[in-house]
């Protein structure tokens, strides 16, 4: 049974957020609006050792939509029914049975459901569904100038990247199995990395 | 504090509210046999059934605004085998009905005979309810909420606002009849004294429980989102809270320890202020806890 799922390659990605903006573009995303958001994660600082000064500076990002989990915790806990999971695995939103309670969006560990205060209900990634029936990619990953995406079977993927480190800031993967293999930047594994765009990514 | 969680606020206290009023008016029907005939059973907020349909009834009005499209709230019981906000809407149509047949058959006079078991099931409905709301909010990626506190705080609330209700209504029956002596006398019988006793560990138990929540909150990593809960505003609120309560059971050990000197100097307005204190406390200690939520990942 196919399990569709993106792959993100950290060590390649420059932050450019062209996926956020493709994504916007494509879903016709007002203000506020990003189902793709970048991370910005930063750490490290100068010390004094003698007379010298070293540093242990580091950076990465982090590229994030919805991950069209295995178990999704947002499915489960929708009273209407309005969030469900295709066969392929895409886990899609019928904005016409959703009320709008934003439960979905207090659950979601990646902060994939977003409230449309217009429309009165929220909003996901859907892996460009209408692309992916058609035989296109889904946008963000054509976007990508440093091909830091790419989507696919989760097994496959698995099989041509050999990739599925959770790194920070991402919960355990085994809460809701999200259909995510990731390439870990080098610099994933330093200590005391901290997330330093976060007003751009939780107002953008 | 997100926009529009004061509807959750009031939603789940006056729910609870309800609830509690039910529950201890059962029991003191079941333990008083007359207590049903010497409350008011009309059209009255004095009528304790009334009283609770009301709430229940106005807290499902407020619950709307917190929708976005309230139009689609018909399909909200469509997922009753997973989501607990579907099993919650439902336990909340089975009570409200449950009720609204109590209060009809208790103010007509119908069948009085059966209102005692009718009371016994708005009851058992009312506490599936509470039960409900209680999962509600415990979310394994919601670590403040993922935890024994959150069903202790909703059943507190239930049991601390169910009993200084009834102990006002109590009070609200005397001070009618102009009665003084019937309420030193129902503050010195046992009825009167369990309500107190009852009523003052539960505002212990807030008392206790609210301090150690605090300095779990205080230890908790609240990853990207840098909530500071143990100082500003959330910490002020938290003490405000605290001050309340401490308040409160300074005046229910004098409705304890002096209950007929209260009552021969005609001062027991302090009712008044119990009331005040416990409500505003109920309403600040569920801001707090809607205030506490952060969740795992990004």
């Amino acid at each position: 049974m196919t399990r569709l799922a993106f792959y993100f390659d950290s060590s390649s990605c420059s932050g450019c957020k062209t996926c956020q903006m493709a994504c916007k573009d494509k879903n016709d995303l007002a203000i506020g609006q990003v189902w793709r958001r970048v991370y910005e994660v930063t750490g490290g600082g100068w010390k004094k050792q003698g007379e010298a000064w070293k540093q242990d500076v580091f950076a990465y990002n982090l590229s994030m939509s919805c991950n069209h989990c295995e178990d999704p915790i947002c499915v489960k806990v929708c009273p209407t029914h309005a969030l469900w999971k295709r066969e392929d695995g895409i886990v899609q939103i019928d904005q016409t049975s959703c009320i709008g309670c934003k439960y979905c969006s207090w659950v979601c560990p990646y902060g994939a459901l977003q409230y449309n205060p217009e429309k009165g209900v929220m909003g996901k990634c859907d892996l460009c569904a209408d692309y992916i029936d058609q035989g296109k990619n889904p946008s963000c990953v054509d976007a990508c100038p440093m091909r830091a995406l790419d989507f696919g079977d989760y097994q496959e993927l698995l099989d041509k990247y050999g990739a599925s480190d959770h790194i920070y800031p991402l919960p355990d993967h085994s809460i809701t199995g999200p259909s995510l293999c990731i390439k870990a930047h080098p610099n994933a594994n330093k200590p005391y990395p901290e997330v330093s765009n976060i007003e751009e990514v939780k107002i953008a | 504090m997100r926009n529009k969680d004061w509807t959750l606020v009031f939603f789940t206290s006056l729910s609870q509210l309800s609830v509690g009023v039910v529950l201890c008016f059962t029991w003191l029907v079941y333990v008083e046999n007359d207590a049903r005939f010497f409350m008011e059973m009309g059209l009255s907020l004095k009528n304790p059934v009334f009283l609770a349909l009301f709430a229940i009834g106005l807290a499902t009005v407020i619950s709307f605004s917190h929708l976005g499209n309230p139009s689609n709230a018909p399909k909200s019981m469509n997922n009753l085998t997973e989501s607990w906000v579907s099993r919650e809407i439902l336990a909340l149509a089975v009570y409200s009905t449950s009720l609204l047949i109590a209060f009809v058959l208790g103010w007509k006079n119908w069948n009085v005979e059966y209102l005692s078991y009718l009371l016994a099931l708005s009851s058992v409905f009312g506490l599936a309810f509470l039960w409900m709301m209680i999962r509600i909010y415990v979310i394994p990626t919601i670590p403040p909420w993922n935890s024994w506190y959150t069903a202790l705080s909703f059943i507190s609330t239930t049991v601390c606002l169910g009993l200084i209700t009834i102990l006002f209504l109590h009070y609200i029956e005397f001070a009618n009849v102009g009665c003084v002596t019937c309420y030193a006398r129902f503050i010195e019988a046992q009825t009167g004294k369990t309500l107190i006793v009852s009523l003052t560990l539960i505002v212990l138990i807030e008392i206790i429980s609210g301090f150690y929540r605090q300095s779990q909150l205080e230890r908790m990593n609240t990853g990207i989102d840098e909530l500071a809960l143990n100082k500003g505003a959330f910490h002020q609120v938290f003490i405000a809270r605290m001050v309340m309560l401490i308040l409160a059971l300074l005046i229910l050990s004098v409705f304890l320890l002096k209950p007929t000197l209260l009552a021969e100097n005609d001062h027991f307005i302090w009712i008044y202020p119990l009331l005040a204190l416990l409500i505003a406390q109920e309403l600040t200690g569920r801001l707090l806890f809607y205030s506490s939520y952060f969740r795992i990942g990004v």
